[in-house]
């Protein structure tokens, strides 16, 4: 141990190293495994439909500001240009959760962060499918506890799943690890989420500087730098600047349970993990019952969640707006019940159907929230049971119910289902030979000795 | 668009504009409105950031950092120049290099909050090679930088009781990063706010754990910042939605830095007491000068290692002491915790560059300040680390009231005393502001030192001409090639 102010008391940031270190591909389950291969596929499929909207075409043209170089060892992807790692890592990291569409777990979007690092990672390192499996599962695992040891951004958590991502694949020795971790927490953010104060789609971005500066933590640490060690544990680090600490949880089950089974919720449509269930009923009810969005005199939700439930007389500008609205959500999925960036287009967003359609659905009471882990609370399936209720200009009534969506943790898609939605999601982006590729890659990564080979069907 | 949702009843905006207030500030800072004083100075915190840099240019640190640089940026190539090496790189790439560089010996210039030049420089130069702006232009986005920063550091000090859990010196020099950019990239007051709300969304926890384990880690944050501060200029550049008056809003920054807790953006965030004082955001906006009041460092070190430093050093200028007849030192007052002398010698830059014994010891040995004094062997040194440890604290005062007179210019003089075996004793005094009457004068002095033995004496006064005739230079980009690349800066 080296030089510190303070004592330590625990060795809370030691367990995770050796947890990481110790991981093996082979003591990992195969429902495990097979997690982790189709969370590739929601992520990576999700991250090419974004392609379609300008943020990510922004993001692509600071990508290739970023490496101007001709040496190139990553891929971005959806543009397919060669570039340096960082600026691939930055690309995917912003691709991530731009639609909202990846996942959510109880604490924030894990993988936006773990599945990104680690394709584009793989690539740039030449490592096989089964060490970038392993990677990830170490990710989500680590990233999962501490983001449960203390409240804050709900971006700056995913530098730790990218952090443990690396750190699995470039074989690092614990005590680079500790370092490592060290400068996560150096370098973690405030708890504030401004994105959701303003509505801004900054947040994209955020998640795209997770992915670079882990890159580049992980080469400061590899270059020597010392003194970071056991940040996790000390005093004043980390855990006491976030809004609660529990720091049991940072081991709590570490090698026993795998948190990523019952604690990531996979989004089914591209919006707020809150206005997952009534875009579901509203698509449900228009494919049933096939009525023209046109002749809704009204919608009824019951019970609807305040803090998400909003309109707006002009439409939106901001993605994230829209996004976190239940009634868009609801009116979009009416008119587009085939998701996709359609939703968040420009047009789209300010189209006066959708906007008239949205002004008609109502809230019939409110999710009560007792306490702040309303997220957690969701995916431990506590949420109530809500209903939407179509009223008809002619007089006709359309009932859906559902406690939650396909996708919840205890309500988890099929094999198939991940694929259709893989199909779903990049039709606009890769030629249908390269969808049926990139899901067959996905589905036997662990036979690839190198994970490249995936890379190629991504543009 | 401004839009805020805690704020339903005033039409979803907040009630102040502090944010916008600022914004507007520096986009209609004119360089015409600037007083020769702090163009002046301006002018010094670019030459002297420069020297910082220059001086750290071949150490083992500053080849790992160029070293990353380069990868990030696929190999050479891009629109602007690494000083040190005249090599062509990303803007976003240079930042990070540059600015590590700046802090790594600890020798840029320094403010009440922090070094706000080690970002603000590097970025601003950048900015404007990369935009190829003029030197004025460079200059307008250099002050507009450092007085946002100030007054926005300012507004988020902790108070003595919070200062335990730590100090966001290398937190809040993201907007010392954000706003020489926003400046030259000619972004409008409403890009400039939403900048600074990616700039408070992109802030650090207020930790300084480098300091706690004297981590040089708190040198590459630097560069870190830079290159967080390009990567949120670039984006709001592109254009993004809303993220507007981020700091009127106690939830998005101010109340989570000074907070005693924060609800994740959705509940009330506790403001510690009157931790948080907004009104410094605007505080003598446009009249007074903060980056004037900065301290142009005369000695690679820790900002309370300046005044006892230069005491050492007149000590042996007047009186010519020899270190192996020194049988005690003391200095009076030192700052707690700066006054570590381990037996085994440093462990690392930052613990020695915070030291107020090895810095001492390292001037009145006259060792030519550099980065030698940094090196593993300038750290082990046996006389050295002899001489630090006879270093005696007689008086001492807290950190925290270190800061606070330095701000109400009431830092004491440091009376560096050196008893000889002979029972003799050597006295100087210095205060924490030595040197810095004429700013340019003391920066062309201090370049020529921080640049011995790494630029030619020739190299060296080129750049300080270029420097001094800043405001008459049309083109950064051209002035960068031709002191940097056509001429490659070498010893």
């Amino acid at each position: 141990m080296g030089f510190n102010s303070h004592s330590i008391t625990t060795d809370y940031t030691r367990q995770i190293c050796r947890f990481v270190k110790e991981l093996r591909y082979e003591d990992i389950p195969p429902a495990v495994i097979e997690r982790a291969k189709m969370n590739i596929m929601q992520t990576v499929g999700v991250s090419l439909c974004g392609a379609e909207l300008r943020q990510i075409q922004d993001a692509i043209a600071i990508a290739k500001e970023l490496s101007p170089g001709a040496e190139a060892v990553a891929t971005l992807w959806a543009d397919g240009r060669k570039v340096s790692w960082e600026a691939a890592a930055f690309l995917a990291g912003t691709m991530g959760d731009l639609l909202d569409w990846e996942d959510c777990s109880v604490t924030g979007h894990p993988s936006a962060g773990v599945i990104t690092t680690a394709i584009v990672a793989g690539e740039a390192l030449d490592k096989s499918g089964k060490e970038v499996l392993t990677a990830i599962v170490a990710g989500y695992e680590v990233y999962q506890r501490i983001a449960l040891a203390g409240d804050t951004n709900i971006v700056s958590l995913n530098i730790f799943g990218n952090l443990t991502v690396l750190m699995k694949l470039l074989n690092m020795d614990e005590e680079q690890m500790n370092q490592t971790l060290g400068l996560g927490t150096a370098c973690s953010i405030i708890p504030c989420n401004i994105h959701e104060v303003t509505m801004s789609d900054s947040l994209n971005y955020l998640y795209g500087y997770k992915n670079l500066n882990a890159v580049t933590m992980v080469k400061t640490a590899l270059a020597g730098v010392q003194g970071m060690e056991d940040a996790l544990d000390d005093p004043t680090a980390f855990l006491e600047h976030l809004a609660y600490q529990e720091p049991r949880w940072i081991t709590k089950e570490l090698g026993e349970t795998w948190y990523m089974m019952s604690m990531i919720l996979i989004k089914h449509w591209p919006a707020n993990v809150f206005v997952q269930t009534y875009t579901e009923l509203a698509v449900r009810l228009v494919t049933k019952y096939k009525f023209n969005p046109d002749d809704v005199e009204e919608i009824l939700v019951r019970p609807s969640v305040e803090f998400r439930h909003w309109f707006s007389e002009t439409g939106y500008q901001s993605v994230t707006q829209a996004q976190f609205s239940i009634p868009y959500g609801t009116a979009c999925a009416m008119y587009h019940p085939e998701p996709g960036a359609v939703w968040y287009k420009p047009e789209t967003m300010t189209d006066p159907k959708i906007i008239a359609l949205m002004l008609k659905v109502k809230a019939d009471g409110f999710v009560e929230f007792g306490n702040l882990n309303v997220i957690k609370d969701m995916i431990d399936g506590k949420h109530p049971e809500k209903f939407m209720i179509v009223r008809m200009k002619n007089g006709e009534e359309y009932v859906e119910s559902a406690f939650t969506h396909p996708g919840h943790p205890n309500y988890m898609l099929t094999r198939d289902e991940f694929k259709e939605r893989f199909r779903l999601e990049t039709k606009n982006i890769l030629s249908p030979e390269k969808t049926e590729e990139a899901i067959d890659r996905i589905c036997r990564l662990d036979q690839f000795d190198d994970v490249s080979a995936l890379v190629a069907c991504l543009y | 668009m401004r839009y805020n949702r805690f704020h339903r009843e005033t039409n979803f905006l907040t009630p102040t504009r502090y944010t916008q207030a600022l914004s507007e500030y520096a986009v209609n800072l004119r360089f015409e409105e600037i007083p020769a004083e702090a163009v002046e100075q301006a002018k010094a915190l670019v030459l002297h950031t420069m020297g910082a840099v220059f001086a750290a240019k071949d150490t083992s640190e500053s080849e790992k950092i160029l070293k990353m640089a380069m990868e990030a940026n696929g190999g050479e190539g891009g629109p602007v120049t690494l000083w040190t090496t005249g090599q062509k790189a990303g803007a976003l790439n240079a930042a990070l290099a540059m600015a590590a560089m700046a802090d790594e010996l600890a020798w840029e210039g320094y403010s009440w909050t922090g070094p706000a030049p080690a970002a603000a420089v590097p970025c601003a130069w950048l900015a404007a090679e990369e935009r190829d702006k003029s030197g004025k232009d460079l200059l307008r986005a250099v002050v507009a930088g450092c007085e946002v920063y100030q007054r926005i550091a300012m507004a988020v000090q902790p108070d003595a009781k919070r200062w335990e859990k730590g100090w966001g010196v290398t937190s809040w020099q993201i907007f010392a990063a954000i706003l020489p950019i926003a400046v030259l990239y000619g972004f409008d007051a409403r890009r400039v706010d939403q900048a600074i709300g990616m700039g408070c969304e992109s802030s650090t926890l207020p930790t300084r754990y480098h300091l706690t384990t004297m981590s040089d880690f708190g040198h590459y944050e630097y560069g870190y910042r830079a290159r967080d501060g390009f990567m949120v200029a670039k984006a709001v550049d592109k254009g993004i939605r809303n993220c507007r008056d981020a700091l009127d809003e106690s939830r998005c920054y101010r109340g989570i830095i000074c907070g005693n807790d924060a609800a994740n953006g959705d509940g009330d965030v506790i403001v510690s007491g009157d931790e948080s004082a907004p009104t410094w955001f605007t505080r003598e906006l446009g009249k007074r000068y903060f980056l004037t009041e900065m301290v142009l460092r005369r000695w690679p070190g820790a900002l309370w290692t300046q005044a006892p430093a230069e005491a050492a050093a007149r000590i042996v200028q007047e009186h010519a002491v020899c270190p192996e007849e020194i049988d005690e030192i003391t200095v009076s007052p030192v700052t707690e915790g700066f006054t570590h002398a381990p037996e085994e010698g440093y462990g690392s830059m930052l613990q020695a560059q915070t030291s107020i014994p090895f810095v001492v010891a390292s001037a009145l040995r006259g060792l030519d300040p550099g980065a030698a004094w940094y090196s593993e062997e300038g750290r082990k040194d046996a006389l050295t680390t002899t001489l630090a440890k006879k270093v005696k604290a007689l008086e001492t005062m807290t950190e925290f009231d270190a800061y606070a007179a330095f701000r109400e210019g009431t830092f004491p003089a440091v009376t560096v005393s050196v008893k000889l075996r002979n029972d003799e004793r050597r006295e100087a005094s210095a205060s924490l502001t030595a040197g810095t009457a004429a700013p340019m004068e003391d920066a062309a002095r201090q370049f020529r030192t921080q640049t011995a033995g790494v630029l030619s004496p020739e190299k060296a006064e080129e750049i300080i001409e270029a420097v001094l005739r800043l405001e008459d230079c049309a083109s950064v980009a051209a002035l960068s090639d031709r002191l940097f690349v056509k001429a490659k800066p070498e010893a």
